[in-house]
């Protein structure tokens, strides 16, 4: 189909053929999430930044792999808990790994690790300024993702429910709320997905792209688990693109019913 | 001798002054951690000049410091120095 062909993820001015972005942390190995992640397709991950300490060899090991994975490269502000914060990282990400695409993210509750909506805005309009690519971590809250618009982001990531928990998307009708008010934004769910089926089903809302971790690095098979999602994700594009049918509240048969045989004609 | 004393991820360096941001580094890289980490060293902090792919990145006080600058960044007591490396996230 030459329309799908054409179907590409596009964050700011770059395109990408696969919708599935995935982080690097939690896997049993760096070995197992290289493979990981060759198997998901992802053409971009997430990593970060942690203080330098020279006897963590498995640190650098997966800094090699990632490099080695030709994968662009999406640093985040984890762990942030002020704009100010989020910004002296965003800025020292983008000296070391050479990319003006930043993960904002900034917390405003330790317990659910909810965003904290007036920082991350905050942080958002001073990086967008400053020329990064700002892809902000942010809630279901149909106006804390439009002050995000407002301020320049071309690409919002509400999440499907809190970091870690695998609970999918918990609350369907403001996701929806948002896909059907920001049409031509690009939009990620980042956060709880925990099955490829939810994955599916945020795409087959209309999502254009999936950011997970935990799902795929904690799975007890990572790199199945990383194809699994790879098939959801375009299984759940393609389901958008066809238009799903509307549901219904009564049966309807899907066998004619014109010729049916004797045992209707009484 | 006057001295000042910083912090470098966490542990504390008394330096002699006027003391600037790359002397620290190395300072830290050779007592505080017990060795020469490669990404600390004199060599490596000259010859990451001309690394495309940084191996480390700094913040002074919370603020981002331009590699360009080590050299004409001079330290005061109580300067908080981040020295952050690439790591796993997601």
């Amino acid at each position: 189909m030459p329309t799908h062909n054409k179907d590409c993820l596009r964050l700011y001015d770059q395109t990408f053929n696969s919708r599935l972005l995935v982080g690097t942390a939690l896997y049993p190995s760096p070995e197992v999430m290289a493979q990981a992640v060759q198997a998901s397709g992802s053409e971009m991950v997430t990593l970060s930044l942690r203080r330098q300490d020279p006897s963590n060899k498995q640190g650098q090991a997966i800094w090699e792999h990632i490099k080695q994975s030709g994968c662009a490269l999406l640093p985040n502000t984890a762990g942030c808990h002020s704009a100010q914060e989020a910004m002296t990282l965003a800025h020292m990400s983008r000296e070391i790994f050479n990319t003006n695409f930043i993960k904002l993210e900034v917390i405003g509750d330790d317990y659910n690790l909810q965003p904290d909506p007036y920082e991350t805005v905050k942080a958002a309009a001073t990086l967008i300024k400053d020329g990064f690519k700002v892809l902000p971590y942010c809630t279901d809250d149909l106006v804390f993702c439009q002050r995000l618009l407002e301020v320049g982001c071309e690409v919002l990531m509400p999440w499907g429910s809190p970091i870690g928990t695998g609970k999918g998307l918990m609350n369907p009708y403001n996701l929806r709320a948002i896909r059907d008010r920001f049409p031509t934004t690009s939009l990620i769910i980042d956060a709880g997905i925990g099955k490829p089926s939810q994955a599916m089903e945020a795409m087959e809302m209309g999502f254009d792209g999936i950011l997970l971790n935990t799902a795929i690095a904690k799975a007890h098979n990572p790199i199945l688990m990383a194809q699994a999602f790879a098939q959801a994700v375009k299984g759940g594009r393609q389901g958008y693109l066809a238009g799903l049918m509307e549901s219904r509240q009564t049966a309807s048969p899907s066998t004619p019913t014109l010729g049916t045989p004797f045992w209707q004609q009484t | 001798m006057t001295t000042i004393e910083i912090s470098i991820n966490g542990q504390t360096l008394i330096l002699a002054a006027p003391c600037s941001l790359n002397q620290a580094l190395y300072a830290w890289s050779t007592t505080v951690m017990g060795s020469k980490p490669d990404a600390c060293t004199e060599a490596t902090l000259k010859s990451s000049e001309q690394s495309d792919i940084k191996r480390y990145v700094i913040a002074l006080n919370q603020t981002f410091v331009p590699r360009n600058h080590y050299d004409s960044t001079r330290l005061t007591s109580g300067d908080i120095i981040e020295l952050l490396s690439p790591m796993a996230g997601g």
